[in-house]
This record gives C-alpha cells, sequence and structure tokens, in this order.
C-alpha cells in the first residue's frame, strides 16, 4: 500500500545502538538547518554516564540537540535525545514523559517503548527510522509504527556496523524504504 | 491470557481507583497508566476490565493493585554523584536537631537504604530520623526486613564503589544463604507512615525530603499539587530532591529556589 504524504508529520523518531552514534552525528550534521519538524533520538547508552554523547551530538549537529526534562513539549527543528537511565515516551499533546519503569529488551531507555508511544500518539503523521543495532530492541516498535500507518525506514542492514536490530525488523514486516545513511539524510531533507 | 486496556477500559477503571484510594487516577500520565494497567493485568492475570473493576471495589484487590501499581526504583546510589552531594556538601551543613529526612513515596528499598548508608558512613545516623510512605503492606514488609533485590545486585555494587566511601560494601549489606540483606541495625530510627502522602504526612516538619522521579508518572496539575504538599513539611532553610531530569512546576516556583540544579536539590 502506498501511504499518502501528511500535510505535516508530528516528529521523526529514530532509534538505534552500537555504532549508531556516528551515524546519527552525521546525519544531524548533514541535515538542513531550517528542518521543521521535531527529531526524537532514543540511543542505547550507559546508564551510569549522564554527560558525553549530547556534547558530542551538539559539536557538529545543525540543529540544537537537547535532553528533554519530563513534560517538556516538542518544538519543530529541535533534537530531543533520550537520557541514560530513562525511558522515553510520547504524549498526545506532543510532551515528552520520561520513566524508570523496568528495563524492556536489556535497555533503558528501550527504543521499543519510544516507538510504540510516538505510533499511538502520531499514527500516520510520523516518520520512524531504525538504524544499526546489536539487539531486537526497536524492531517490534517500529512495526507498530508501520501499523499504525507511520512511514517506516530500516538502515540496509549491508551498511551497518552491527545487523541485528535491521535484520530483526525486516523480519517482522516490510518497511516503506530500506536505506543507505546516505539515502536517510537525503530523505530528510526532503521533508 | 491476561488483556491490554483499552482508551475506554482506562477511563472506566480510574474514577473506581481514585474512589478507593482518595486520590485523582486520572492525574497520572496517560501513556504510563496504559502501561501500569496492562502490567498489572498481566501480573494480576486480569480476565476483563469488568471483573478487575469489581475487585477493586470490593477491595479484593486493594493490596495487589497499590503492591503492584507503583514503579520501584531502579537501584541503589542511582546518580551516585547525588548521593556524593548529600554525603558532602549537604550533611555537613544540617544542625544538630534537624537531621530528619521524608520519603513521600517508598515503592522499594533502594532509596531508602542508600540513605541509610550515606548516614552511616558520615557518624549522624543515631540522631537521624527517617519518616517513609509505603502504601502496599506487603512491601512495607518486605522493606522491613531489610531484603535486597538480588537482581540489582550487582549493579547496586558498582554504584555503590562509584561514591568512593571509606567502608566496603559488605560492611553495609550481609549475605545470608544467597540473600542480601542490609544491616537492620540502621533501620532503628525509621518510622513507617502507611497509605500515600496525599492522605497521610509526618507529625512534623523534616529538613530533607527525597523525591526523585516519582512525579514523572504525574500530569502537570498533580505534580503541582504534590509540589504544593511536600513544601509544606519542609522546614524553612531545608530541601527537596527530585530527579535528574524533573522540574519544579512553573506554579510552584516560589515555593522554591534551585540550590544544586545538576543534582535537582531545591531549597525552601
Amino acid at each position: 500500500m502506498v501511504k499518502n504524504k501528511p500535510a505535516y508529520y508530528k516528529g521523526i523518531v529514530i532509534g538505534g545502538s552500537a555504532g549508531s552514534f556516528s551515524l546519527v552525528t552525521k546525519i544531524l550534521s548533514r541535515i538542513k538547518p531550517d528542518f521543521k519538524y521535531p527529531i526524537i533520538i532514543c540511543l542505547h547508552r550507559l546508564k551510569h554516564i549522564r554527560s558525553g554523547l549530547l556534547e558530542g551530538l551538539n559539536l557538529k549537529s545543525n540543529l540544537s540537540v537537547v535532553e528533554p526534562y519530563d513534560k517538556l513539549r516538542l518544538e519543530g527543528g529541535k533534537v530531543y535525545l533520550a537520557p541514560s537511565n530513562y525511558h522515553l515516551f510520547i504524549e498526545f499533546d506532543s510532551t515528552v514523559s520520561l520513566s524508570t519503569e523496568e528495563v524492556l529488551n536489556h535497555s533503558r531507555p528501550s527504543i521499543d517503548h519510544t516507538f510504540f508511544s510516538a505510533a499511538t500518539s502520531f499514527r500516520e503523521k510520523m516518520v520512524g527510522i531504525l538504524l544499526t543495532g546489536a539487539n531486537k530492541d526497536g524492531a517490534r516498535g517500529i512495526k507498530d509504527v508501520h501499523n499504525k500507518n507511520g512511514f517506516t525506514i530500516v538502515q540496509d542492514p549491508k551498511t551497518c556496523d552491527v545487523d541485528m536490530m535491521t535484520k530483526s525488523a525486516l523480519q517482522l514486516f516490510n518497511p516503506d524504504k530500506v536505506l543507505s545513511p546516505e539515502e536517510i539524510i537525503d530523505f530528510l531533507n526532503s521533508l | 491470557m491476561a488483556i491490554a486496556p483499552t482508551i475506554h477500559d482506562i477511563r472506566e477503571i480510574t474514577p473506581v481507583l481514585s474512589d478507593k484510594f482518595k486520590i485523582d487516577f486520572s492525574n497520572y500520565a496517560f501513556s504510563f497508566l496504559r502501561r501500569r494497567f496492562a502490567h498489572i493485568f498481566n501480573v494480576l492475570n486480569v480476565k476483563s476490565t469488568k471483573d478487575f473493576i469489581e475487585k477493586i471495589k470490593s477491595g479484593e484487590l486493594t493490596e495487589d493493585f497499590s503492591y503492584h501499581f507503583p514503579v520501584p526504583d531502579t537501584e541503589m546510589f542511582r546518580d551516585p554523584s547525588f548521593w556524593r552531594y548529600l554525603r558532602l556538601k549537604i550533611l555537613p551543613g544540617l544542625e544538630e536537631d534537624k537531621f530528619s529526612f521524608w520519603f513521600p513515596q517508598l515503592v522499594s528499598c533502594e532509596e531508602l537504604f542508600s540513605l541509610l548508608v550515606i548516614l552511616k558512613e558520615e557518624g549522624v545516623i543515631d540522631k537521624a530520623k527517617v519518616y517513609c510512605n509505603v502504601s502496599s503492606a506487603k512491601k512495607l514488609e518486605e522493606i522491613k526486613s531489610g531484603i535486597t533485590d538480588s537482581k540489582k545486585i550487582e549493579l547496586n555494587k558498582q554504584n555503590f564503589k562509584r561514591l568512593e566511601l571509606n567502608h566496603h560494601f559488605e560492611d553495609y549489606f550481609i549475605n545470608e544463604d544467597g540473600k542480601v540483606f542490609i544491616d537492620k541495625s540502621l533501620m532503628t530510627n525509621v518510622e513507617f507512615l502507611k497509605g500515600n502522602f496525599f492522605n497521610e504526612v509526618p507529625n512534623t516538619t523534616v529538613s530533607f525530603v527525597i523525591f526523585r522521579n516519582r512525579m514523572i508518572y504525574y500530569n502537570a496539575k498533580l505534580q503541582v499539587n504534590a509540589e504544593e504538599i511536600l513544601a509544606k513539611y519542609i522546614h524553612k532553610g531545608g530541601y527537596m530532591a527530585i530527579g535528574i531530569k524533573e522540574r519544579i512546576s512553573q506554579a510552584n516556583q516560589s515555593l522554591f529556589d534551585e540550590y544544586e540544579i545538576s543534582e535537582k536539590i531545591y531549597k525552601v
């Protein structure tokens, strides 16, 4: 089924694990500075290290990257990074809610949790992107985005440092696109 | 097989819970309610929303709900820098007769045991008084027994190391047949309050409220309400700590001054 492009997107959600930091850095350094939608990023990260990742992303990003506080409202053109040791959820009113609930897929933040909540809140007005990673977290979540008519992109496993996450997703459903990193950047800049 | 509650189910359940527990459950974050009810339906093997509601009304599930609904602490000494700050910067500045602490919503042992270790390490545990609200009778007995969660033991030890204390983990925690217990003498000055802090509070004001990562499950309205209650029970010059990704609501900025913002410690 070909999906109709919505008039606007409520959010772009990106998930990734091992190897995805450099790729996310590359995406944010090449994204157009006037990109108009919120980008929510959930990366697997060490629980006890609060700083470093955010600063690293901000060094090269064309958009401002923040670790959101609980109840923060999403704004277009900003990047929201799931904080260490918290799950990140999206509410119906486009605010962020954080949680210290049990780990999911050995992860907190869990990519599945972020995708599930974004899929429920944004429905067809979102793009979900799953990048390279070393476990299955994110696969069920991006399938849920697909089931709720969001637009889904899975990084081409041939271009992944570790392809377990993307292959797990591709075993569950057929995303709208399977793209290389360069193609993902081009896609985002075309929105 | 247990069912997952729908939005309609949640709207049916929340007024019943509100009536039973005297807290407005519709003021919890919606996505949290959806996940937590699904969790409860799963662990209690709930067959239907109607059945769940009837059992809440009759009181049959009151204790089980109180036990499973709140989110347990993730680990002991979560955010070690917070505990270091408390030990090195806050405790030395407290007046002799003001070593009083309050956990308005204690869901599991980790935050309490972390505080007790820090108080013992600083040699002030004998003059300290610690109040804790615990909603579940079963959870209260677990906490009183001093047992820790064996699944978290390695993480707890790693965090403990990051505190750079003078004593070893084993000086505070005892391994008995594979189960790890806190030295129960540390719990002498802990007073447990039944129920939630919206209905049950200490009979005095305290110096330090520890309420980390609890209001993230509330909506903005309930957060404002909670902050107002808590502020009333802190001495002038006392402190409140919330989670590092929480903020005091806009409405209550005048009640709390930022004190150590990186650890989210506020002064009243």
